[in-house]
């Protein structure tokens, strides 16, 4: 991470105040992308639900008869990571915008399939389908998630129907002066409007909203308000007003996480990483914790070009004690330590 | 110069202490430390411990006898399970940053120290908890144990932050220009097996009499 180079880290594309307002002046987009590149997320504000991480040891725990301790043997630790928000919509626009998001995202648990072969049988194919791989993505969401290269095993969408869907406009009506809502409002169904007949032709709400929309590059416009897109042109289809979405996924990383490992000097007890960066979660402008940061011996301690190296933080670092942590027993006594197995 | 040292993080002590819960914790002695024994890096958090279990079973082997109103019972092994759940809550940034990095260090934790050529080494995962007495181990009376509290392998962590509680935010500050965002209160979730220290107190048998001591 430390020599990546810095994205804009802004967000709020396709959405519209106040939730872009807020999201610019206080908090991080949540970002989503393929590791191939081939899938891009807008970078979104969330209403933030909950958020977890969860990281499970797995040990063999072996009882040998007659030993206090079992035998332990560790294996590895899963990360996985939960999170879950909504998304809501001003408009018809954002609301599509949040469903192509989604659609988007339901793929993602999904294998990576390539065509392997294809039989012609008269006028019909048949395909045979190898798996390639699971698909990497890196997620950035603030200090929480930094670059970081995810699988994503669940996704969950609902809709939070209590809270609205935008209708499609199916209310007759010329261009005049009236309101979306004054629209709805003076139509009775089945009588046509109050106070007499609109002149003919009479074009769906809808439709005319639409084409207002999208005559202006479907940006918000003098002829339509962010807040006036409320009915759609499209019969049949309901776009909600918000969503709730569940994602988990499992951590990767480049390297064993550790303490020492391969990229570390020998006898180093420095974060595996070696980046010179805290993990898992970003500490602002701090300098990197003194067990993040790199050996000196290893020769690059100075020459990084993280931008760690630019601060400068008092070090807090424990004097070692030599054999503090040593078990003293009687003279003769055969001390039973369970054993373990690396 | 050299080699990474052995970093032991205290809780916060900046500019904001007054109106963090850490000036309450340094007041009572409510202190709770995490030390990673293959390393000797340590941690500590403010004692907000809102539920403690301790768990003690033995897994037994039960031969029945014809004739016999009683099985034969014979113990296979026992096991010491605890399970807890603490807080830890920012006041300001600065606090933040500093529990960010406290709570960074506990979750490496939750892997090993390994050789060059990628081996485990002993012992793996293995760290020392102690904290509101409890947690503790220094209370077996002329028992030379291990100061720094009790050794658990830690199974499960979860870090789940209280999203009722609010966040303390900063907007591109991160040393990657990122949008800080610090949970004002974090829930810490730890299953943990206990490994019990073996030593000689003076009827010279492995666990002494008040063994487990839970004041």
């Amino acid at each position: 991470m430390a020599k990546r180079k810095q994205p804009k880290r802004t967000g709020g594309k396709n959405q519209y105040s106040p939730i872009r307002g807020l999201g610019d002046l206080s908090y991080p987009p949540l970002m989503i992308k393929s590791v191939d590149g081939k899938i891009r997320l807008d970078a979104k504000y969330i209403f933030l639900e909950n958020y977890s991480e969860k990281y499970d040891s797995k040990m063999q725990f072996e009882h040998i008869f007659g030993q206090i301790n079992p035998r332990v043997t560790y294996a590895t630790t899963d990360r996985t990571i939960d999170i879950s928000f909504v998304l809501a919509a001003r408009n018809v626009h954002e609301a599509k915008a949040n469903l192509d998001y989604c659609s988007k995202l339901g793929r993602s648990p999904y294998g990576v399939y390539s065509i392997d072969n294809v039989e012609e049988f008269g006028d019909e194919y048949r395909f045979d389908w190898s798996y390639n791989n699971q698909r990497t993505y890196v997620v950035d969401f603030g200090t929480f998630l930094r670059d970081q290269a995810v699988k994503v095993n669940n996704f969950e969408f609902s809709i939070n129907v209590e809270a609205g869907v935008f209708d499609y406009g199916s209310t007759p009506v010329t261009l005049g002066d009236l309101s979306p809502d004054e629209r709805v409002d003076k139509h009775l169904p089945g009588q046509g409007y109050l106070g007499g007949p609109l002149p003919e032709p009479a074009e769906k709400l809808g439709k005319v909203l639409d084409t207002r929309w999208w005559s202006k590059g479907g940006q918000p416009s003098s002829i339509l308000g962010e807040q006036d897109y409320i009915y759609h042109g499209h019969a049949g289809a309901v776009y909600p007003k918000e969503i709730s979405v569940k994602i988990s996924m499992i951590a990767f990383h480049a390297r064993p996480l550790c303490f020492g490992g391969a990229a570390r000097a020998d006898g180093s007890i420095g974060w595996s990483l070696d980046e010179n960066l805290d993990w898992p979660h970003g500490t602002g402008p701090l300098a990197a914790s003194p067990y993040c940061r790199r050996d000196s011996n290893t020769g690059n301690a100075q020459n990084s070009n993280s931008p760690v190296n630019k601060q400068n933080e008092p070090v807090e670092v424990g004097k070692p004690g030599a054999g503090e942590n040593d078990i003293l027993v009687p003279e003769g006594t055969t001390l039973l330590e369970d054993e373990f197995i690396g | 110069m050299g080699l990474v040292k052995r970093d032991n993080r205290k809780i916060y002590s900046g500019v904001h202490k007054e109106k963090s819960i850490a000036a309450w914790a340094d007041q009572q002695g409510y202190i709770l430390k995490f030390t990673h024994e293959a390393t000797g890096h340590s941690t500590e958090f403010p004692g907000t411990i809102t539920s403690f279990t301790d768990t003690h079973a033995s897994d037994m082997k039960m031969t029945m006898l014809y004739k016999e109103a009683d099985p034969i019972v014979r113990t296979q092994n026992s096991m010491r399970k605890i399970s807890f759940n603490f807080f830890v809550a920012n006041a300001s940034i600065e606090e933040a940053r500093h529990n960010a990095r406290n709570l960074n260090l506990l979750l490496c934790m939750m892997y090993p120290r390994r050789d060059k050529s990628g081996a485990v080494l002993p012992p793996g995962t293995l760290l020392r908890v102690k904290g509101l007495k409890f947690i503790d181990s220094e209370l077996y009376k002329n028992a030379r144990i291990d100061s720094n509290g009790i050794g658990v392998y830690i199974q499960s962590l979860t870090y789940s932050p209280d999203l009722e509680a609010g966040f303390v935010t900063s907007k591109g500050t991160g040393i990657f220009v990122e949008d800080e965002l610090y949970p004002a209160r974090i829930e810490v979730a730890i299953q943990a097996d206990v490994k019990i220290d073996i030593f000689v107190d003076d009827d010279w048998l492995p666990l002494p009499e008040n063994y487990p001591s839970y004041r």
